[in-house]
């Protein structure tokens, strides 16, 4: 899916980076519940309303991550985000676009593959401007699957967002992960942001993006561990 | 651009339609069947880059022919593309078997098989490894490599004694290798030869400029439990790059151990310096007799 020429994918002015091209996969790491979650989504779901979201979502339920979502309420386009529920629950609430069939556990690479593709293909007959492509998180993955199998997962993931110009963004929890397995995971990826919890609030770093980063920058999130800052008009 | 071979696999005598933009795509060859049996001959017969099949074959299905393929070529690409019910395909495909889906029936399908076999093939984004970034460039050198000759032997040969000696250890081998598979070329107390790179941990040493050293293969989450090095009795590895002028990694230098160890800083600094010694007598053997270089449309692969 070739994109308008000159497209690129914004990330919001809070975060010190700047846009992406179509086809480029960002692996985001650190502390998870201290912000690297938060910064992933906020890359996610803070397109244009003409974007596409896909997420799929491993270490919660779809609606577990919707809730995240909706507190406070984000100006997110509903008809344009779906979400693969990788955690085994059963949904009848079909509040955002599509809802694939459950999938037992984060390991079933095979059923994930699936139900992503024919999620991806109903955004894709609305005719997004783009699509985020989401993984929250690896680190899910990882926990329920043979490294090498998701390792041949997470590349053929990010060959696909290539293939269709999309935008990448993975999660990976470093404080369960080795420094072996992020770099792996890294290599698949055209960029890393790193992301940790300071007093003063969050800090990121980030190489191999256009905005290259490689002393820590804060952010402009609060670092209470509830709720989110909303940074835009209700 | 390298050609990559796409095999196609639909009932009938002609590729299904969703398949057809395959073809358009450049440095493309493709391989048509209309059987898993046929499909099976194929990848037993000939080196396939990318498969594209149909889920429902008359004699099986298309995720057999993936598994199939998974099993003789780890690193080829598999694409289910089919108008079966995802439910049916879902409950086919082991949990941990990877391979794209495309839905045949989305309005769009043909559109998106051609641009994920495109990415398929040339980057070669289903291998279990990740790909250095001159991947491409790398592997065109070391087709170009001529390491047969007696003299370049007995030097790798030297070499793995040295390094085995240095860093106190019974085995070592000098590796290269190419798009799929790593070949000892000399091989100090080891008897295995050719393994797919998946199953190697020289696929992860050329990633890196300096030496890589797993201490503990099965404290390693990328090794652990990883039964082909148990049977070769891998425990410990350290492995030196043997990269060209260009900083293209064509192979390794690497010792071994049965039990888990540590190396140190004068070990490793030993395996860079013989390391770069085996790659000056694969360009010294590369300029020719009389200072003829043999490769010289090659400008990667210089003299020492």
């Amino acid at each position: 899916m070739s994109r308008e020429g000159g497209f690129r994918y914004e990330f919001p002015a809070g975060l010190p980076l700047s846009g992406a091209t179509p086809g480029t996969n960002i692996l985001v790491s650190g502390p998870s519940p201290a912000g690297a979650r938060r910064v992933a989504l906020e890359l996610l779901t803070t397109g244009s309303e003409a974007e596409a979201t896909l997420v799929v979502s491993a270490d919660e339920s779809g609606r577990e991550l919707l809730g995240r979502l909706d507190d406070p309420p984000r100006p997110l386009e509903r008809s344009m985000l779906g979400v693969v529920d990788c955690v085994g629950s059963a949904d009848d609430d079909r509040r955002f676009l599509a809802h694939t069939q459950p999938i037992s556990h984060p390991g079933d690479l095979s059923a994930i593959e699936v139900e992503l593709s024919i999620l991806y293909e109903k955004l894709a007959a609305r005719d997004p401007a783009g699509v985020r492509v989401g993984l929250v998180s690896l680190s899910a993955l990882l926990a329920h699957g043979a490294f090498r199998e998701v390792s041949r997962f997470f590349h053929m993931l990010t060959g696909r967002v290539i293939a269709t110009d999309d935008l990448g963004v993975f999660l990976l929890d470093s404080t369960v992960e080795d420094r072996e397995t992020v770099e792996t995971m890294r290599h698949y990826c055209d960029g890393h942001v790193q992301v940790r919890a300071e007093e003063g609030g969050l800090e990121l770093r980030a190489t191999g993006l256009d905005a290259e980063l490689e002393t820590w920058s804060p952010v402009e999130f609060l670092v209470a561990s509830d709720g989110w800052e909303s940074r835009t008009s209700p | 651009m390298n050609e990559i071979t796409v095999l196609r696999v639909s009932p009938g005598d002609e590729p299904a339609p969703a398949f057809d933009r395959v073809t358009d795509l450049p440095a493309v060859s493709a391989v048509d069947r209309g059987s898993l049996a046929a499909g099976k001959a194929v990848v037993e017969d000939h080196p396939v880059d990318c498969l594209v099949t149909a889920y429902d074959l008359p004699d099986g299905t298309g995720v057999d022919l993936a598994r199939h393929l998974r099993e003789h070529a780890p690193d080829a690409g598999c694409i289910v593309c089919t108008d079966t019910d995802p439910a049916t395909v879902r409950a086919a495909a082991p949990e941990g078997f990877v391979a794209e889906f495309v839905d045949a029936t989305a309005p769009d399908a043909a559109e998106r098989l051609a641009a994920l076999v495109r990415v398929t093939g040339e980057a070669r984004c289903q291998t279990a490894y990740p790909l250095p970034e001159t991947e491409p460039e790398r592997c065109e050198v070391v087709d170009r490599l001529e390491l047969e000759a007696p003299a370049l032997r007995r030097a790798f040969d030297r070499i793995t004694d040295l390094a085995a000696l240095r860093v106190g250890v019974e085995r070592a081998t000098v590796n290269v290798l190419d798009s799929r598979t790593q070949e000892a070329v000399a091989a100090r107390n080891v008897d295995w030869t050719t393994i797919p790179r998946e199953e190697t941990v020289c696929t992860y040493a050329i990633l890196s400029e300096g030496v890589t050293v797993v201490e503990d293969t099965d404290a390693d989450p990328r090794f652990a439990g990883d039964e082909g090095l148990d049977e070769m009795g891998i425990r410990f590895y350290a492995g030196a790059p043997i990269t060209t002028d260009d900083g293209l990694a064509v192979g390794t230098l690497c010792v071994y151990d049965d039990e888990p160890r540590s190396l140190s800083a004068e070990g490793e600094r030993a395996l860079e310096l013989l390391a770069a010694e085996a790659m000056a007598w694969i360009a010294a053997h590369a300029m020719g007799p009389g200072g003829r270089d043999a490769t010289a449309d090659d400008p990667e692969v210089t003299g020492p």
